[in-house]
């Protein structure tokens, strides 16, 4: 089990199959890396209960409003789990723009995003109270903290060289959690459906990461052959 | 890109409404720190306490609005303003938190000044010092002495401390060890500006525990009055101390003037830069220079040393070549950095 044709998706998901791998046309033929690139996608999935749960806000209610989505675990009606970190080990990152991370309706503005180590991250607000964007490496350690107090100032910030979960909180909105996710290695985050796609990768073999700030899923091995789609599905269970 | 107005319109002009909307989020508005529900886990000093919130220059308060907390080793919670806030707004909201502490006659920090190795500070201080000193005079062994020195703030203006020396010396022909002349001394600020002058008066009274025939002590009880001033002027920091010797009987020792000049220039304002300078000291006709730095071992500058050493320049065969120093500890404030 675990192999599938891309297509067969939804009734392996019904079968509750813990781990899906991935289907090409002759997986031991493309091992080698000539010339042409292929796409890597697929969906993050989880059978965990979908709780759509707020956070009370506390303080700014007349900009916030009374609640916000508690985003720590986001999964459609399906199943899929939004805001999860895809990574192709050993492939590199081509050009990236800024990644940029907006403080909106007092959340972040996305939950979650990916990085290159040392990009610059431009950090902006669109709510007319102070926000401060603090960032916190893996070890705890306090990477910088800039205060917002108008509507869209940005400002620029390199992230660490040290890849691994960035944790942004925001110290006048205690409820305000969102990660930059520093991978040396090409990422991607999923949509709200739980789908990711990762394009233009070279042909060859991959172990395939994945990331999510509460769940767990084991890393996969796929490999892409030139001018195909490859398809991988990711089952997360409660991370301890 | 979101904002229809400018982005500078959207705040007020005047520190107390800009204080109001932002710092006042962690400060509270009457500057206190103290919230119904705080959002900081390391809750900040209490601005309308003044013996806690006067000592610092504005200069490291300033740096600390617009670099963050951790640049003077405090929590990482206080975020940088610097991007969003020009300096003449920050040193205008520095001025206005400065205005929570409502006791008139605290000296303020910004003559909070890095100390001298010989110069007397004129700014009161809470600190512990150990202050080695190591004396040679030409075709004579090395003579040794360690002070450990405690220092007080008693109330707005003044400052007690008392000193206990350790001396170690070979004057008598045989190495003697021992307990040297205990001092004990006070000081008062009389003046300062709260910018750039301050100007103290204190005296010292060193008694005669060490035992004068072992070459530790002099045998008399002395008393030692003094003035010391200090200035910033420009990038400058000049500190200098007049001070008289009188023994309590003689001839036993004579009587002496001393001065001291420093010139010292601090390589940034962040609390743990380096300060080098260049002291003139003086013991009536004997003349003395001291080059010296003075580094902070921690971010909070809570621990720092100095160090230096007095070649005599005039008179030179009557004094003898020092290299001294000093590790400070100023003990109410954070040795570690808050997280
Ligand atoms: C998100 C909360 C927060 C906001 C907003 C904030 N501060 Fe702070 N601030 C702190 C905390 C927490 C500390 C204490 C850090 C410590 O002692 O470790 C602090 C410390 C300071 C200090 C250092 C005082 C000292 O102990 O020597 C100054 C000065 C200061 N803040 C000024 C400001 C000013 C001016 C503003 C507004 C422009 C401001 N702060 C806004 C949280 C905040």
């Amino acid at each position: 089990m675990g192999i599938s044709r891309s297509g067969s998706l939804s009734a392996l998901i019904a079968a509750g199959a813990a781990v899906l791998a991935v289907t090409v046309a002759s997986p031991e033929g493309i091992v080698q890396r000539a010339g042409g690139s292929g796409t890597i996608r697929g969906r993050v999935t989880s059978t965990a209960p979908v709780v759509a749960g707020s956070l009370k806000v506390t303080a700014d209610e007349k900009i916030c409003g009374p609640s916000v989505p508690d985003e720590a675990i986001v999964l459609d009606r399906e199943g899929g789990v939004a805001h999860a970190v895809i990574a192709v080990k050993g492939l590199a990152w081509g050009e990236m723009a800024p990644v940029r991370l907006t403080n909106k309706g007092c959340r972040f503005i996305p939950h979650v995003s990916v990085a290159p180590p040392g990009i610059t991250l431009e950090v902006t607000s669109e709510d007319a109270t102070l926000h401060t964007t603090h960032a916190y490496a893996p070890d705890g350690r306090s990477l910088f903290n800039v205060a917002l107090p108008l509507v869209g100032l940005t400002i620029r910030q390199r992230v660490a060289n040290a890849p691994g979960a960035i944790r942004i909180v925001c110290d006048t909105h205690p409820w305000m959690k969102g990660f930059v996710y520093v991978s040396t290695d090409r990422a991607t985050a999923s949509g709200s459906d739980g789908r990711f796609v990762l394009a233009d990768v070279p042909a060859g073999s991959y172990d395939l990461t994945v990331w999510h700030e509460r769940l767990k899923g084991p890393a996969q091995r796929v490999s892409v052959g030139t001018g195909q789609t490859v398809e991988v599905n990711f089952v997360m269970a409660a991370g301890t | 890109m979101f904002s229809p107005l400018p982005a500078t319109a959207q705040l007020p002009d005047s520190p107390k409404e800009l204080y109001a909307a932002t710092c006042a989020k962690c400060h509270a508005d009457d500057g206190t720190g103290r919230l119904p529900t705080p959002t900081v886990k390391n809750l900040p000093r209490d601005f309308t306490n003044c013996a806690l919130a006067t000592a610092e220059p504005d200069a490291d308060w300033e740096l600390v609005t617009a670099r963050g907390g951790p640049v003077a080793g405090l929590s990482s919670e206080m975020p940088a303003f610097g991007d969003a806030f020009s300096a003449e707004q920050i040193s205008g909201l520095v001025r206005y938190a400065r205005g929570f502490c409502k006791e008139p006659g605290w000296p303020l920090g910004n003559l909070n000044l890095p100390r001298a190795l010989f110069t007397e500070k004129a700014y009161p201080e809470n600190e512990f010092l150990i202050i080695p000193v190591v004396s040679h005079t030409a075709g004579e062994p090395a003579s040794l002495r360690f002070r450990a020195v405690y220092e007080r703030r008693l109330g707005r203006r003044a400052h007690a401390e008392i000193g206990l020396p350790i001396a170690s010396t070979s004057q008598t022909g045989s190495r003697s060890t021992g307990v040297g002349d205990v001092a004990v001394a006070v000081k008062y600020v009389l003046h300062t500006n709260n910018v750039s002058r301050i100007l103290t008066a204190g005296t010292e009274v060193v008694f005669p525990t060490g035992s004068e025939s072992r070459g530790l002590g002099s045998g008399t009880t002395v008393f030692e009055p003094y003035l010391a001033a200090a200035a910033l002027v420009g990038e400058a920091i000049v500190q200098s101390q007049f001070k008289m010797e009188f023994p309590a009987r003689e001839p036993w020792a004579d009587r002496e003037v001393l001065y001291n000049i420093y010139v010292g220039h601090s390589l940034s304002p962040a609390p743990s830069t380096w300060t080098l300078a260049l002291e003139l000291n003086g013991v009536e006709k004997q003349l003395a220079l001291t080059p010296q730095f003075r580094k902070p071992l921690t971010r909070t500058g809570a621990l720092a040393i100095g160090a230096g050493v007095r070649v005599p320049i005039v008179n030179r065969s009557s004094q003898s070549t020092q290299v001294a120093g000093y590790l400070l500890w100023e003990y109410l404030d954070p040795v570690r950095s808050r997280p």
